[in-house]
């Protein structure tokens, strides 16, 4: 697969709700971003492997003024999440008040439309604030 | 590790010259480079042009080409070269390369920069990630702080101890953009950019210029100012960034230092002038800890008592840094480590100046680099 038909099939999972994330066939080393090729191993053989999506903020910040004209609309937040199955990825968190949102913070994903119109990957908490 | 290559052929920064830091409006990123390169030429007794082999740019944040500007300048360098991200170090260092191997004997770095309408805004412009507007390169440091104080129970006085020190640096310095005094009262009532970094925690947009020549050792000797020779450098790429385990904490400077240090068997205790480029307060804090200027998780608790400013154990960015006197992305640092090894720093001057140390915290904290002067 090319890497945009791989990157056009991680976006076909998000809009069906599902996190994909690409499980070496070879290593088993799971990738996020997408990839044709296996960053530990440089196999090319690699399968789909459905993620819950469930993790741990590790750190965030809150956008708290606009420092870029295209997102002007604050506060909101960023955070890097480190999903259980052991990898990071970097998300927004919605549905959060702000003196809940801290590190340790368990999270689920909250697939919806992001900044630009399009589905994207962002977290939750665990239990709704 | 082997021998770096100036160890055997020696190369020397022998001119500097830069502008003020200011708005400039109306005069080209060329115009303002052009006068800080007679300003270096000038420094280090270079009178003709055809003495300069090489020509390096840096096209970062609206830098400029050095083709154009060779053409501008009617010269035919034997080399020209630029790079896409250079903060500071990164260009120097090639000239060193392209001198110590023999292509050139002496070689301009060159950077100037005036976006227009951009004077006085935080820095920082880069885009990670459209749909979740992870934007602009502070918010990497802001997720780092907060990894810190949450990791180490440190706090955002730290940062403001950093602001306040550039800001106490820069009222030395005569080309410096943002010298007013700033207090700890004034750093906590700042409102904030992207939480924990306050307004003040940021460098502000300047446009300026910058020129460094280096030359070979040997003819260094014969030019017009004390030669600062390039001992040692570290270079660390962190490319496969958050896979890496504590990537926000800059854990990849750990590994520059160790090349860096063990090559000319210095430590830390051994640097009189640390310049960092500070883009961002925090960069100094992760700095001073994954260098070894203080330990692990302690540099909240180093620079609460002054460590850091002029006459503390280690000063740093005694200029005033990015924060205090302009941000041209680590080149000025260059230029006051010139001057403090050469006794030229005026008020500012830091005592036995003996040996500099530079360190670089590049883009999504993948691009680490270090380097080391001295006099002799």
């Amino acid at each position: 697969m090319s890497p945009q038909a791989i990157e056009q099939a991680y976006k076909d999972f998000l809009h069906q709700n599902q996190l994909a994330l690409q499980c070496c066939d070879t290593c088993g080393y799971i990738r996020p971003p997408t990839s044709w090729i296996c960053p530990e191993c440089w196999s090319e053989l690699w399968q789909w492997k459905m993620s819950l999506g469930v993790g741990q903020v590790e750190t965030f910040t809150w956008f708290d003024q606009s420092m870029d004209d295209r997102f002007v609309k604050v506060p909101y937040s960023i955070a890097l999440v480190h999903l259980d199955e052991g990898v990071r990825v970097v998300g927004n968190i919605n549905h959060v008040e702000r003196s809940n949102l801290k590190i340790g913070l368990r999270v689920v994903p909250d697939i919806g439309l992001g900044y630009q119109g399009k589905v994207t990957l962002r977290f939750k908490p665990c239990v709704t604030s | 590790m082997s021998r770096q290559i100036w160890q055997q052929n020696p190369v020397a920064i022998v001119g500097v010259g830069a502008t003020p830091q200011a708005a400039h409006v109306g005069v080209s990123a060329y115009q303002l480079s052009v006068a800080s390169l007679k300003l270096a030429m000038q420094d280090a007794g270079i009178e003709h042009k055809n003495q300069i082999h090489g020509v390096l740019t840096s096209r970062q944040l609206g830098g400029i080409d050095p083709i154009e500007l060779s053409r501008t300048l009617g010269m035919n360098p034997r080399v020209t070269g630029d790079l896409d991200y250079s903060t500071g170090g990164f260009t120097t260092q090639y000239a060193a390369m392209l001198i110590a191997t023999g292509f050139c004997d002496v070689v301009a770095c060159v950077y100037g920069r005036n976006v227009e309408n951009s004077f006085g805004k935080l820095c920082g412009v880069a885009t990670y990630d459209l749909d979740t507007g992870f934007v602009n390169a502070n918010a990497v440091f802001a997720m780092g702080w907060q990894r810190h104080m949450q990791k180490y129970g440190t706090n955002e006085k730290a940062l403001g101890h950093i602001a306040i020190a550039a800001h106490k640096h820069a009222a030395l310095n005569p080309l410096a953009a943002w010298p007013q005094p700033l207090t700890m009262d004034d750093y906590l009532a700042d409102e904030f950019a992207v939480w924990p970094l306050r307004n003040h925690d940021i460098a502000r947009i300047t446009a300026g210029a910058v020129t460094i020549i280096l030359a070979r050792g040997d003819m260094a000797k014969d030019m017009a100012k004390k030669p600062v020779y390039l001992q040692s450098v570290g270079r660390q790429q962190a490319a496969r960034m958050y896979e890496n385990d504590e990537h926000l904490l800059c854990w990849g400077m750990k590994d520059c230092a160790k090349q860096a240090y063990t090559n000319i068997g210095l430590q830390p205790q051994d640097i009189d002038v640390l310049c960092i480029s500070d883009a961002c307060t925090a960069a100094v804090l992760h700095t001073l800890e994954n260098y070894g200027f203080c330990g692990e998780g302690e540099s909240g608790d180093f620079v609460k008592d002054g460590a850091i400013e002029l006459g503390g154990a280690i000063p740093v960015n005694p200029h005033g840094g990015q924060i205090g006197e302009g941000y041209l992305v680590g080149w000025l640092h260059h230029v006051e480590l010139v001057r403090q090894l050469r006794g030229e720093a005026g008020s500012r001057q830091i005592a036995n100046a003996n040996v500099a140390q530079y360190c670089a915290t590049g883009r999504q904290r993948l691009d680490f680099l270090t380097s080391i002067y001295s006099t002799h």
